[in-house]
């Protein structure tokens, strides 16, 4: 074996240190290369020397230093005080139990045991011959075979001398994580099962294609210089033989799902392409047998060929693709860090958390399913299933949804939901289901495909029976398998589907969810969109709008109202936060201690700072006459004056409202600008709704209604209204209570609330507060809908010319095997570049919603 | 009687035997990964691995 693995196993008797960088354990000695003191980045640091598992970690480090981001390690150490090494719990433990993990293990006839496991920081030759060189030193590991292409790594080991989780902690000493592999990896290996089936009927179909040639060749040379008869026979009918063998064994696939069509009665692509095989091998019989005429089992045989590798590059393409769609719908395939009862934690895939399971969310990380906060506090981000934006406080007791991304430190939770039955598996099943949704386009497709593929018989039979006339049958034969290969209805049949599963896919990634495939063919056309105004086009609660009085006047207001959980203060709150930060003062705001904070019912809050008397709240009580308040209620409806006295004297006035949103003017716009009609139609029945339509209007936006104190079900009959004008109807809304409206329109749009409810019921949910998104979604749609007729065009254009090529006799089956495929993979490639969601534009990212 | 007649068939029976030896090897895997073989052959001291491998096993 090699000494430098020799010299690491010796050093791991070593007095042990932290990696700077990753804090995995390493080893110190004088001369070790495992343990690299910092050198690169000595300018940037003074203190005790820094030492480091690998080159690696330490590129990394000098390289963080260099960018001035080192503040990422004493933030790390913030954010999470139990931060240890990652990695390392993460290669071992999750080998420690090798059922639990999901992992395969093949016991052999001798005892030994063969597992296969995912490779984590392999990167060439030289990682796969060290690991393959450790066998010697691990006793009862008998052999490790690395897979470079899918970084997997194969064990043999005994199971009674050794484990693979002692190879994985011998492993991460070099930094070589070992884990079970994926579920990707898993599903590739059933794919690569296929694979190989295509590999081996290929190989069989060119041995006997290409034997088949050779004959036909012997033939033709024949024919020209002359042969015995008896030769002739002899060649006739091996080739025939030949030929019969092709069809019948690397052929049958095409037979098979040929015969499954006519059962099933639903036309398929194959039996145009099974015909053409069956002509061809009743023709190179009768040839066979009867001694005249041209040969057939040559075509007959590299037909068959040429179909299989089209094919197994059709399954590629095909796969391909729905890999990359299975990645952009897999929403919870999280790994979850589970605790056994003793403490132990081990690394497993989210769907096998039952309801019981204690797991650790760490910081950062998300949580993998519902359940209850055990231990810990924190705060999460909701927004992937409640459409809330800000940071949640999640305190031990309260319920949390998988999906949650946790943000600030490590909880436990125990799990009262599987992954499938919580809230993020019936989104992701839910939004699954559409993609598998017939729509009306992709019923179309199947009609028209139906129907074509009757006419290619039809024109089959048209074209055998005219050339036979005119040139007898081997011409006919020829060309009627041409023309039965080229015509292929598979582009029509494909397109339409995969379109419309890439664009929900995609809109997915951007926190649209879609539960109806028609929703989208729905947005392609404009109509008229109808919003709600609270929580969609303002923020559905209060805030400030203004301030006028002195500045310095704020920290005290801050000093009383933090001691406050009124949504006045806490927006008053917030607004002088946001102040702060914004004029980058740090007044002494957190020294100003506010004394005998008293709250008035309904009028204020009174409280004492700096030993002046402060009172916050409503302007009226302190200093107006009755017919004054009178009057300021009648002016002040859309917005709520709060006045800050000092002594008792008005120094302030705050003014709140529920504000718009930033940026709602220009999505109206935006869509107005697509030919859509805009509508408000709200429940609130205060004039606000009115002055936020008049301050849309002003910045130029035409609303068709704007209408004010709605009742769900009125909503309802404005949007039949509206729909029975001939127009496409689109609510949008929150979830919950435009319920009604969201179902009876032509397509709901849920933007606020639980996701799966509001999935429910309308068949969009926009996951994040973006209004800029809807002008996306529908030009998204808009796009899928014209690539899938881009795709018809195309298919109908190509099968319009060559199979009158075909017919005409410009085509030899051979060029038309080669072409079927062709035109398929041109479809795939057309609906997959399709630009349903083109990326993000700057002006998009930069004005994001908090 | 031809020699044709004896050639052909054994043509064929050496032609199927490389198909079949072909089938082998898509069978066991060895097409899957044409990647590390490729360094293995550079690399690898199997004769010592293998003799320190009945050694300790």
């Amino acid at each position: 074996m090699s000494p430098t693995l020799e010299e690491a196993c010796n050093r791991a008797t070593g007095s042990t240190v932290r990696c700077a960088h990753c804090g995995l354990e390493t080893q110190v000695s004088g001369r070790d290369t495992w343990a690299l003191q910092e050198q690169a980045s000595s300018e940037a640091t003074e203190g005790p020397p820094k030492y480091f598992c690998c080159h690696g970690c330490m590129g990394a480090y000098s390289l963080i230093h260099q960018l001035g981001l080192e503040n990422f390690y004493s933030l790390r150490a913030l954010l999470d005080q139990d931060s240890q090494p990652v990695r390392k719990t993460k290669a071992s433990d999750s080998l420690k139990n090798l059922r639990e993990s999901g992992v395969e293990v093949q016991t052999l006839s001798d005892g030994t045991c063969r597992v296969r496991l995912g490779v984590e920081g392999l990167h060439c030759a030289a990682c796969s011959w060290l690991i393959e060189s450790l066998p010697p030193s691990i006793p009862g590991l008998k052999s490790a075979r690395v897979r470079l292409s899918d970084r997997s790594l194969e064990l043999l080991y005994d199971p009674l001398r050794t484990e693979p989780f002692r190879v994985a902690e011998y492993l991460t000493k070099f930094g070589y994580v070992l884990g079970p592999m994926h579920q990707e990896e898993l599903e590739d290996r059933a794919d690569r099962r296929l694979r190989q089936e295509h590999w081996y009927w290929i190989a069989i179909a060119f041995f006997l294609a290409a034997n088949a040639m050779w004959i036909a060749i012997s033939l033709y040379a024949g024919e020209a210089t002359g042969i015995a008869r008896e030769h002739e026979r002899f060649l006739r009918w091996v080739g025939a033989i030949l030929g019969l063998l092709s069809a019948a064994f690397p052929g049958r696939i095409f037979f098979r799902s040929a015969w499954q069509s006519i059962k099933t009665r639903i036309p398929h692509v194959d039996v145009p392409v099974a015909t053409g095989l069956l002509v061809g091998t009743i023709g190179s019989l009768i040839g066979a047998a009867t001694g005249k005429g041209h040969v057939y089992f040559d075509s007959l045989a590299s037909l068959v060929l040429l179909l299989r590798i089209g094919r197994y590059i059709q399954f590629r393409a095909q796969y391909r693709s729905g890999m990359s769609i299975a990645k952009l719908l897999r929403f919870h395939d999280i790994e979850a860090v589970r605790v056994t009862a003793e403490g132990q934690k081990a690394t497993v895939p989210a769907r096998q958390l039952r309801p019981g399971d204690r797991v650790e969310v760490r910081s950062g990380s998300m949580i993998p399913t519902d359940g209850v906060i055990s231990k810990g506090q924190t705060e999460l981000q909701t927004a992937f299933i409640t459409g809330e934006s800000r940071p949640q406080r999640a305190m031990q007791g309260q319920e949390v949804f998988g999906g949650s991304l946790n943000l600030k430190s490590t909880i436990e939770i125990t799990v009262l939901k599987s992954a499938h039955e919580g809230r993020l598996g019936q989104i992701s099943s839910l939004v699954q289901q559409a993609t598998s949704d017939r729509t009306p386009l992709i019923q179309l497709a199947d009609r028209v495909g139906r129907v074509f593929v009757w006419v290619v018989l039809a024109l089959a039979i048209g074209t055998c029976g005219t050339w036979w006339a005119i040139q007898g049958p081997s011409v006919a034969i020829q060309r009627t398998v041409s023309l039965l290969t080229i015509a292929c209805p598979c582009a029509l049949a494909l397109a339409a589907p995969l379109v419309i599963t890439v664009a929900i896919g995609r809109a997915a990634r951007e926190k649209i969810w879609i539960r109806d495939g028609n929703a989208l063919e729905r947005l392609s056309k404009p109509g008229l969109i109808c919003f709600d105004k609270t929580g969609t086009l303002t923020f559905g609660e209060l805030r400030v709008v203004d301030w006028s009085g002195p500045v310095e006047l704020l920290p005290s207001v801050e000093a009383i109202q933090s001691q406050s959980e009124h949504p006045i203060a806490k927006a008053l709150v917030e607004f002088i936060r946001l102040e702060n930060a914004h004029a980058k003062e740090q007044v002494s705001a957190c020294l100003l201690k506010a004394h005998s904070v008293e709250l008035e019912v309904g009028q204020g809050i009174r409280g004492i700072v700096d030993g002046r008397e402060v009172f916050i709240g409503r302007i009226d009580s302190q200093s107006q006459t009755q017919t004054q308040r009178q009057e300021q209620d009648r002016t002040d409806e859309v917005y709520r004056k709060v006045g800050v006295f000092v002594d008792g004297n008005l120094q302030g006035v705050f003014r709140l409202g529920d504000v718009q949103r930033p940026g709602v003017a220009k999505a109206l716009s935006a869509l107005q600008q697509r030919g859509w009609k805009l509508a408000i139609l709200s429940g609130d029945d205060s004039p606000h709704v009115q002055s936020l339509g008049l301050e849309l209007q002003k910045s130029g936006i035409d609303l068709e209604e704007c209408l004010g104190g709605l009742s769900p079900e009125q909503k309802k009959e404005h949007l039949d209204r509206f729909h029975a004008l001939g127009l496409t109807t689109v609510m949008i809304g929150d979830g919950i209570n435009d319920a009604i409206a969201l179902a009876s329109a032509d397509v709901g749009i849920a933007v606020r609330g639980p996701s799966e409810i509001a999935l429910r019921n309308a068949p969009i949910y926009m996951g994040a507060n973006h209004l800029e998104l809807i002008p996306r979604l529908l030009d998204a749609s808009t796009n899928a809908v014209q690539a899938i007729h881009r795709c018809f065009a195309a298919s109908l254009f190509y099968n319009c010319i060559t199979i009158g090529l075909a017919a005409t006799g410009y085509i030899h089956p051979w060029i038309a095997a080669v072409f079927m495929p062709i035109s398929g993979i041109t479809v795939l490639l057309m609906a997959w570049t399709a630009r349903t969601f083109p990326p993000h534009s700057k002006s998009l990212t930069q004005t994001t919603f908090e | 009687m031809s020699v044709l007649y004896i050639a052909l068939p054994i043509a064929i029976l050496l032609g199927a035997a490389g198909l079949w030896a072909c089938l082998r090897c898509i069978k066991t895997g060895q097409y899957e990964d044409l990647e590390a073989d490729s360094y293995r052959i550079l690399l690898d001291d199997q004769p010592e691995l293998s003799k320190h491998d009945t050694k300790s096993s």
